[in-house]
């Protein structure tokens, strides 16, 4: 049962202590960067603004869809509409086979990841290269990403050298410099000679028919510059009104992504290069929808608004202790257990919102105030009347149910639960919880004493 | 799936039924009045080496800076004059070149940011591929927020916004610098005669 397979992953993740230390270091790095990054009140700003133009977006998607559509193709762009992810795949497959693509480089996206393009790629015959470092590193170790923006952060620089210095066929020494400099010759030999690159998009400007990327280490300008064809996917929700709009939004992703005000490079890919010029001799946009539209104007559309910071990752104290790959899904922690149920229909997917503490630490640090917690406890309810349930909780709700319906036996049961705390020193099955926390004791009088005493309630005789 | 109908799914949806009423975000704080020190000031913080004064004193700091090193260069005039005399390569070859030189086509303070477009002069494979790069930026050309110099799209292609070096943190959080991009941002802060004067 896909319920189980879900509980056996997070328990794996939860033993691994080795795991926790790398998540740890990475995203308490992050989220210190970002606090300190903005005043409280220049961030109450950024963030209404960024918010404001986010909803915007989603309000008018299909008109703006429209106009991107009409502003792309008049400065050159080739775009394409894409109904789910078999369809995204087979308009990248075909622009790909039609150029004869034989070296394919790609920059890091999201939307890539959700629809396999890589795996399918390789299927048609076509091998693609990760070009981002962590995304490269995850690549040749032959795993998918853990984290929206830090990729390989599950993983250690051991674990690194070790990849690289079997790719390169010597022994590369595992201190940064080095790693980097493998990894960077390597991949500067593909950017030369590549004919084809991917990327996804942070954001698509409606009134520009502009493509923009947001990224640190220029492997993403490399691969939308260098090789003659470029090719992006990009998820409908995606759109913004207008430059504006889209400054609105740029000014907090980098900080709550890694506490930078910008990042290195922002592209704005605004059409083919003009004959004569450096830059690729044909733009392809791949609009895809692949089940935004479903969520578009339903309970939960708020969160088309997200633009994939990965700030709520950093915060959750339960991704803190799985890591991405537990989720089972591309998108991890509170934004991955919201969104995968909405874009998946399998059982595992479906039972994701219950990977959350309910603590509302992510709604509180979401750039663009998206509800996180309330939608985690909303699709909760939706996974139940489904008939998704985790084993272990239906059995102690039921046992629950059983002891507490009769008032004596919920008396008894609360006399004997008091006893055994006392005696016992607490509950044997709780002690890795109670090790650190005390647990409290068992009022003498239950919440019916206490409404007698009050006069709330007559006694039945 | 077709256009329209790709358009019409999107359309048929009650987008916004569940979103809280159009309300505008709150005003954004005015912009200092030193935009000149600003940019200096995040420049640096951005990692970028800043060099501040006349034509003159630029173009010896950066001939020093290259010495025997070739550099690929846009073709606009300040940058033919600011790389007189340095060792150049061909614009098709930009993965022979030890320096980039390029001007910024506008300065963004707030962010320390130098924007770029690709025009026939002004290759944006200048400011990417080699590993060491140094931008001409005018005084005249700053402003305050990104937002203020795409208020009015310049005329061109495809842009670029460089805010610093290549970085990464992808090796257990330890950043570093030059992985993909230039490690090296040389910034050149000219006091251009005002262009309305």
């Amino acid at each position: 049962m896909a319920t189980e397979e879900l509980a056996k992953n997070v328990a794996s993740a939860v033993a691994n202590r080795g795991l926790h230390e790398a998540v740890a270091r990475s995203v308490d790095r992050h989220s210190y960067a970002a606090l300190a990054a903005l005043t409280p009140d220049l961030r109450a700003v950024y963030k209404s603004r960024a918010r404001a133009a986010r909803l915007r977006s989603v309000r008018d998607l299909a008109a703006l869809a429209e106009q991107f559509i009409a502003e792309a193709e008049r400065r050159g762009i080739i775009v394409h509409t894409a109904a789910d992810a078999a369809e995204a795949v087979g308009i990248v497959a075909e622009i790909a086979k039609g150029h004869g693509a034989r070296r394919i480089v790609k920059s890091k996206s999201m939307a890539t990841e959700e629809v396999e393009l890589n795996r399918h790629l390789a299927a048609a015959g076509m091998q693609v290269l990760e070009t981002d470092l962590g995304e490269y590193i995850v690549q040749l170790a032959g795993q998918k990403p853990s984290h929206i923006v830090a990729p390989c952060l599950h993983m250690t620089r051991d674990e690194i050298a070790g990849l690289f210095s079997r790719e390169a066929g010597r022994q590369i020494a595992k201190d940064t410099p080095s790693l980097t400099a493998f990894a960077r010759q390597r991949l500067r030999e593909e950017f030369r000679q590549a004919d084809l690159g991917i990327s996804g998009g942070n954001f698509l400007v409606a009134s520009e028919g502009a493509v923009v990327l947001v990224t640190n280490e220029g492997n993403g300008r490399m691969c939308t510059t260098l090789p003659k064809v470029h090719v992006a996917l990009v998820g409908v929700e995606k759109l913004v009104r207008d430059f504006a709009d889209m400054a609105d939004a740029l000014r907090i992703l980098p900080v709550a992504a890694t506490g930078q005000l910008i990042t290195s490079y922002v592209s704005i890919v605004r059409g083919p290069a003009q004959s004569g010029q450096e830059g690729p001799q044909e733009v392809h946009v791949v609009l895809m929808d692949s089940g935004r539209s479903e969520i578009l104007g339903g309970p939960y559309e708020e969160v088309l608004a997200c633009i994939r910071c990965g700030a709520c990752l950093d915060i959750c104290p339960v991704y803190r202790q799985t890591g991405g790959h537990a989720y089972g899904s591309v998108y991890s922690g509170p934004i991955g257990a919201v969104l995968t149920p909405l874009l998946r229909a399998d059982a595992e997917a479906q039972a994701l919102p219950f990977l959350s503490s309910l603590c509302g630490a992510c709604s509180d640090v979401c750039p663009v105030g998206i509800h996180l917690h309330e939608h985690l406890v909303a699709l909760r309810a939706r996974a139940v009347a489904r008939g998704i349930a985790f084993p272990a909780e239906r059995t102690a709700f039921r046992a629950l149910r059983r002891a507490w319906t009769p008032p004596r036996r919920y008396r008894l049961v609360r006399r004997l639960m008091r006893g055994a705390l006392r005696v016992g020193g607490g509950v044997p099955q709780l002690r890795a919880w109670t090790s650190g926390r005390r647990l409290p004791a068992v009022a003498s009088g239950g919440v019916a004493d206490l409404l007698r005493s009050e006069g709330l309630i007559q006694e039945r005789r | 799936m077709k256009r329209e109908d790709f358009l019409a799914r999107l359309r048929s949806r009650p987008a916004g039924s569940h979103l809280p009423p159009a309300q505008d975000g709150a005003d954004l704080p005015s912009a200092p009045a030193d935009l000149r020190g600003a940019f200096s000031e995040m420049a640096a913080r951005a990692g970028c080496r800043v060099v501040e004064g006349e034509f003159e004193r630029l173009r010896e700091f950066l001939r020093k800076d290259v010495g025997q090193g070739v550099v690929l260069a846009g073709a606009e005039d300040a940058v033919a004059r600011l790389c007189a005399g340095l060792s150049a390569v061909p614009a098709q070859e930009p993965f022979a070149a030890d320096w980039g030189v390029a001007l910024a086509d506008g300065a963004v303070a707030r962010t320390g940011s130098m924007c770029f477009v690709r025009r026939r002069e002004s290759p944006l494979t200048a400011t990417l591929v080699p590993p060491r790069i140094a931008v001409l930026v005018p005084v005249s050309r700053i402003v305050w927020d990104l937002g203020d110099y795409l208020a009015h799209p310049p005329d061109g292609g495809s842009l670029a916004v460089v805010s610093g070096p290549s970085r990464s943190a992808d090796i257990e959080n330890d950043l570093s610098i030059g992985v993909h991009g230039p490690g090296d941002v040389l910034v050149l802060l000219w006091d251009d005669p005002d262009p309305e004067a």
